[in-house]
This record gives structure tokens, sequence and C-alpha cells, in this order.
């Protein structure tokens, strides 16, 4: 009783007196509507996350940080904006934590980079499951989404990271004032 | 909420209070690691429900589904008053009244949830659907009407980077606060990137067309129809996030494919995608198609909807006509109904003395050559039934034993576009009415001829009394009770009074209430022969649908005590094959 087709023509009697039968009592199954993550982004969004959390240099806070990568692999896969913001604040904790030893910069940028790189993907790839489906094609507007976040992410972290080498005012602190001045004026404005 | 509030507070001082203890200096080891892993565990729950549900609590656009087809109620003993409207979720808002965002951000940044103000100049922390003209000079136009979704799905970020800086600065370490430029970044590049725009500034077009191409425009029931949609970029910019919902219509669902697609359009680029839906009886129309435009960011949606016109029309089936149950009288036009009667036919019926002038091919040689008397022979005479076809299309009769299944007025009209041709082909005269919504609308009375088959199937396609979608409310529903039982009986009096004297009616009703079965006994009264098709809607894996299906059956019974000829049709069971089921019930 699948999708049978009516063989016959619409004014005359049908050869095959079943055949018009298959129409009516057609029970064709129809594929319910996939709204979990699309698949891109969960990929992308759980690789970058435990990425994160690995570069994580000291060993408790990357402990901490591999606690919210699994949240945001949760929410990745799951669908739960909720777990991957949560999964998010904590590997970004995680690198917090890790600050208050001793470690190169470019692991805290790096960690934190990735971070927010797998919660934008987490959440790009829920917002296309619940819009599109997993049937659908998006991983190309999901691959050209997470290269744009990634290059904007990176530019940042390079004009960051590259004034403060240029400055060079480790002891002064004059770079971290001039930073943090620039950040809260940056926020105000897009405000 | 205010026991959950409590508990997103507790869980955070919990987890504070544990970070503590797991990271002060003293404490080494497993101990110090397992409070920090439970601190970092709590933390995480106690900051989930302030970011998701109290901070970023977003307008996250989802169209409705398209696949299905649209759902029906499954017969039970108390009928549901509606179906399918699923309840929003009503726990959001949880940390509301704390009001994270007045913390990170010193002000109420959502801006009033009236969303009154125009948002077109993107402010990406408010939050609700806004509707706007599309029209960006602020003149009322008749342009398309753009709802813009606001997400939120930034939200956060800024203070994400502004506490690591924070950190890095109390730390003394500079790696945290270049890590807290990377937030402020994102925040930058999400303030200053513009939502998309989706009309263009001159002509108001949108700008995206959308093009839907169906491969057969009108076909039989069941058959899969292959439709394309193209999507076009008419602006000379790229398009960098482009969602499509077609929008299919309701009482199609859709087999292969998906009527989904997200692309990304360079200048006058375009794409393509196809589904399969099977075509279902009636006259459908594709809703407008859901366009969504979403900058790189992704904090702005634009959703647009593009009309484009796309009929399919999807004509009943016709029958093998050799097994009709209809009922012994006739009209004066030769037929298949046999009838008591002697006359011409095929069937011996009785002797009579000859008359002058009866055929000689009539006259019983045999007797002839037995006594020399003549006599003639009358066989039973088959003449032409006058029927009318009655469907039940009452809201109470859009019932199926699955809510996405074939509903019994679909399987109704079905079986009888069925009978409408196999009796016309066989010399009846038939004619088709829909007992609902508006039976002096859709009445077609008695006939043959092409002409009249052709504004039977005409009807039986498109008529808006016959629709495939279940009716948005009960005909008789605003009246009291009383009256509406006046009305009702007065509409079977009132279908008694249209109908010819000698028709006879074939009454197409799921019987899910006792209104048809009141209907097929007075009509039966009154005078018309009546057989009831009862295309059967129930399902038996609820106790409450147990009911319903034993209480039909009662229905039936009751039917086939007082008369009528009822053909019990089952949910799996081809109509041809109830038919043959019936007619050995009747002739036995």
């Amino acid at each position: 009783m699948s999708d049978g087709t009516g063989d016959h023509a619409a004014d005359n009697v049908p050869t095959d007196p079943h055949a018009a039968d298959r129409v009516t009592d057609d029970t064709t199954e129809v594929p319910a509507f996939d709204s979990r993550p699309t698949r891109t982004s969960t990929v992308i969004a759980v690789g970058l996350a435990a990425t994160a959390a690995l570069v994580v240099p000291t060993a408790a806070a990357r402990l901490v940080a591999l606690a919210g990568a699994a949240f945001v692999a949760v929410g990745a896969v799951f669908g739960s904006r909720q777990a991957a913001s949560a999964g998010t604040v904590a590997i970004v904790a995680g690198v917090t934590l890790a600050g208050f030893g001793p470690s190169a910069p470019g692991r805290f940028v790096a960690s934190t980079l990735f971070a927010l790189l797998a919660w934008d993907a987490a959440q790009y790839g829920i917002t296309m499951g619940e819009q599109l489906g997993r049937d659908a094609a998006t991983a190309r507007s999901e691959l050209v989404h997470a290269a744009v976040s990634a290059t904007v992410g990176t530019v940042g972290a390079a004009v960051a990271t590259g004034t403060y080498l240029l400055v060079d005012a480790a002891d002064s602190g004059l770079a971290l004032v001039a930073l943090l001045a620039g950040a809260v004026l940056l926020v105000s404005v897009m405000r | 909420m205010r026991r959950r509030t409590v508990l997103a507070v507790g869980s955070l001082v919990a987890g504070v209070a544990l970070t503590v203890v797991g990271l002060r200096p003293g404490s080494t080891g497993a101990a110090g690691t397992a409070a920090a892993v439970a601190a970092a565990v709590v933390l995480v729950v106690a900051v989930s429900y302030a970011v998701d549900r109290g901070l970023a609590d977003g307008d996250h656009w989802q169209p409705a589904a398209q696949e299905s087809g649209h759902r029906v109620p499954v017969p039970q003993a108390e009928e549901p008053e509606e179906e399918g409207t699923a309840d929003d979720d009503g726990d959001r808002g949880l940390l509301r009244g704390l009001s994270w965002r007045w913390i990170l951000w010193g002000s109420d940044r959502r801006g009033g949830e009236s969303g009154g103000s125009d948002r077109s100049g993107g402010e990406p922390w408010g939050s609700g659907a806004v509707e706007e003209n599309a029209d960006d000079a602020g003149e009322s136009t008749d342009g398309p009407t753009v709802r813009t979704h606001v997400t939120n799905r930034w939200t956060g970020v800024a203070g994400v980077g502004l506490a690591l800086a924070v950190a890095g600065v109390v730390a003394r370490t500079p790696g945290l606060v270049l890590a807290g430029a990377v937030g402020v970044a994102f925040a930058g590049y999400v303030g200053v990137s513009e939502p998309p725009g989706v009309v263009d500034p001159e002509t108001g077009d949108p700008v995206v067309t959308v093009e839907r191409s169906v491969d057969a425009a009108s076909l039989d029931p069941g058959e899969a129809v292959t439709v394309t949609v193209t999507v076009r970029n008419t602006t000379d910019r790229v398009l960098s996030d482009v969602r499509v919902v077609d929008g299919v219509p309701p009482a199609l669902s859709v087999t292969t494919g998906s009527p989904r697609h997200g692309a990304v359009l360079g200048p006058a680029d375009e794409t393509e995608f196809s589904y399969t839906v099977t075509a279902r009886r009636g006259e459908h129309d594709w809703d407008p198609a859901e366009v969504v435009l979403a900058g790189p960011s992704g904090a702005v949606e634009r959703e647009l909807r593009v009309d484009v016109a796309t009929t399919l029309r999807c004509r009943p089936p016709a029958l093998d006509t050799d097994r009709l149950p209809l009922r012994g009288a006739g009209t004066q036009y030769a037929g298949q109904v046999e009838t008591d009667e002697g006359g011409a036919g095929i069937e011996f019926h009785s002797t009579r003395e000859y008359r002058p002038g009866d055929p000689l091919s009539r006259i019983d040689w045999y007797r002839r050559a037995e006594t020399g008397e003549f006599a003639t022979l009358a066989f039973r005479e088959e003449r032409a039934a006058k029927v009318m076809l009655l469907v039940d299309s009452r809201r109470a009769a859009y019932r199926a034993p699955t809510p996405d299944g074939t509903h019994a007025v679909q399987r109704s009209v079905d079986a009888a576009g069925r009978t409408f041709t196999a009796l016309l082909d066989t010399g009846d005269r038939v004619g088709i009415a829909a007992l609902g919504r508006a039976v002096d609308d859709c009445w077609l009375p008695p006939g043959a001829g092409d002409d009249h088959r052709a504004a039977g199937r005409e009807l039986l396609t498109s008529h808006p009394a016959l629709s495939p979608v279940l009716p948005a409310r009960d005909f008789y529903a605003a009246f009291r009770d009383d009256r509406r039982e006046t009305l009702e009986r007065r509409l079977i009096a009132h279908v008694h009074q249209r109908l010819s004297p000698t028709a006879q009616v074939l009454f197409f009703t799921p019987c899910c209430d006792d209104y048809p079965v009141t209907v097929a006994r007075r009509l039966d009264a009154y005078g018309h022969p009546v057989t009831v098709v009862s295309p059967d809607p129930t399902a038996a894996d609820t106790p409450a649908r147990r009911a319903a299906r034993a209480a039909r059956d009662d229905r039936i019974g009751d039917l086939r005590r007082a008369g009528v000829r009822v053909l019990d049709w089952g949910a799996d069971e081809p109509f041809d094959v109830a038919l043959a089921r019936a007619e050995e019930r009747w002739s036995g």
C-alpha cells in the first residue's frame, strides 16, 4: 500500500480494480521533520571545544575546561543552547583559573578563541536544525558562517597580541590598561 | 519559578564556595581536584540558567512544520476540542527577576518587550519579533512584510571578554587580558555587522526571488510530484546566509527530500532544491515561501514571505463498476439495478399472456409447441438508479486513526469519486452533495452525460466544502445546544426536500457521532433507500479510543437494525474489498 500510482486515465474504468485502491488507502510513511542540530556545525563545535579545553595551560584548570567542553558537546549534539552557553562559560572559567599561574599569553588567547568559536558553531547548528533540519542542504552555509567567525576572532586576537608585543610594557602595565580602555570604549561605542 | 530561582542562586553560591575550597593554596591532590571539578559542574549548572534563561532569551524563530501535512483528531471517548496546538514552553524566564542584564550592562538593554521602535538599525540586544514595513523610507506601502528576529545569540560575549580582562588585571597576567580582547572583538563584530537588507531600497522588491515548479500540475491521488524551488539573489551583494522554508500545502505531505534549504548566494547567484510530495485529492495552493536572511554574525535574522502562486490539482480516482451497493429502486432509464418488475432483461421473472406487439424473441416458443398457446416471457427489468452521493464533511467527520493519517472525509470523497464515475459508466443518474458547511453550495443534482461527469469531478476535486483540510470551526459551534439540534434537524428535512423523491442515497460518513445515524434513519424513513458507506477512523491504542470504536460499532449496529445497509470500511481495507465483503453480506 505504499505510494501506488493511479495507473488509469481519470475517467475510464481502471483495468486493475485494485490499482485505484492503493490510492485511497495508502499509508505512506512520511519522514518526520528532523530538527536536531545540523551535522557540520556540531562536528565543528565539538572539535573546537575539545581543542579549547586541551590548550588550557595548567592541569586543574584544564579539568574545569574539559568539563565545560563536555557541556558544549552535549549542547551541540542534543540541541541545548543552555548547555552550550554554560560549557563555554566553564571553559572560559578554566582559562581564568589558569591565568592565576604563569604561562605564555598565546595559549590563553587561543583557548578563548576556540571556546567562543565552538559556542558560535554550536548555536548556529542548533538554529539551523530548528529552522531547516538535518535533511536540508546546509553544509555550505555552516562552513561559510564558521569561516567568517573564525576570521573575525583570529583578526581580533592577532590585533590584540600584536599590540601587546609591539608596546612591550610588561612591567609598566601600560599595554594592559590601554587594551582594557580600548575594550571598554569599543563596547560603549557598540551599544 | 521562584523555587527555581532560589535553586539557581543557591547552586551559584555553592559553586563559588567549592571553588574557593578547591583552589585554596593548602589543598592539593585528589581532594582538591575533586572539589574543583564539583565546583565547575555546579557553576556550569548555575550559569546555564543565568546565561540562557535570564540573559540570552533570544527570539529563536522556528517555522511551522511543513513536512507532515495537517493533523486531525483521532476519535476517542471525550472528543478533543483542539488538536495539534503544542503548548508553549511556559517555564521560561528563570532568573528574569534577577536581571543579569542589569548587572552586566547597567541598564535593561531589552528596551521594552513591546518592541514598538524600529529595529532596522540593528540593536542586537532587543528581543522579540518586530514586524515592520519593508519600505525603509517609512511610507506605508503594500510591500512585503518583513519580520525581524533578534536572536541574542552573542549576548554575554562582551561580558565574557570584560571579565577575562578584569581577571587578567587582577592576576597581572597579560594573556588573560589578550584573551578578553578576543571576546570584545566578537562583541564589536556583532555590534557593527549590519542586519541584512531584505528588500531593495529603491524598488521595494525582495532581494531574493523564489520560483517554484511542479512537474505535473494535475494528477491522480497517490502519485508523487517533484517540486523544484529556485532561489535567486537579485542584488550585487553576497547574501551569506539564506534560509528557505517552502510553504507546502497543509494537506500534502513531503515523502522524500526536504522543503527547506540553506544557501550562500553570490551576486546574481541562484540555488535550486527539490522535494517530493504525495498528491492527495483536492486543489492545493502553496503557501508563501518563508525566506530568512541572516548576516554573517547571525545576531539578527530577517524573515520575509515570498508569495509564489502554485497550485496542484488532484482528482479523485475512478472505480471498477461491478460491485456497487445500490438498492432496488430505479428510474425509467435502463441500467443495472434489478427491479421486481417484469420486462426486458436477462434473469427470468415470469410469463404472461401474449399481447400483440410483444417482440418475437420473447415469445415462449416451448409453450407454443407444447400447448399451442402464445405466451410471453418476462425478465427481471434492470433499470438505472437515481443516486445521491451524500458526503459527511462536517468538522466531526475529520477523523483519522493517527493524527497525520488519511482522514475519513478524504476517504469518503475518494470513494464518492470512484462511485460517481462508475455509476455514470453504467448509465445511472448520480448527484453529489456535501452534508456540512454549505449544503446548498455543494449540491450537484443527479444527472448524466459528459458535462455532468466533469462537473462532478470538479466539485469533488476542489469544492471548499469538501476540503481535505480540517475546517477551522464547527458550522454550528456558535449556537446553543437546543438551537443547534433544531438546525441540525432542519438540515435533514432540507436535504430531503431537495432530493428527488425517487433518489436513493449513498451516505459517506465515519459515524463518529450520533448525527449521521439520525440523518440516515430519517432519510430512509422519508422513503429514500439509504446505504451508509462508513470509513472507519477509529483506533484501539488507548482506552478512550477503544471506547470511541465501541460507540461507533454500536451506531452501526443501530443502523443495521433499523434496516439501513451499512458498509463498514476498515482503515486498512481497500474500498473494493470492503464492497465485495458487504455484497456478500447483503446478498446472503
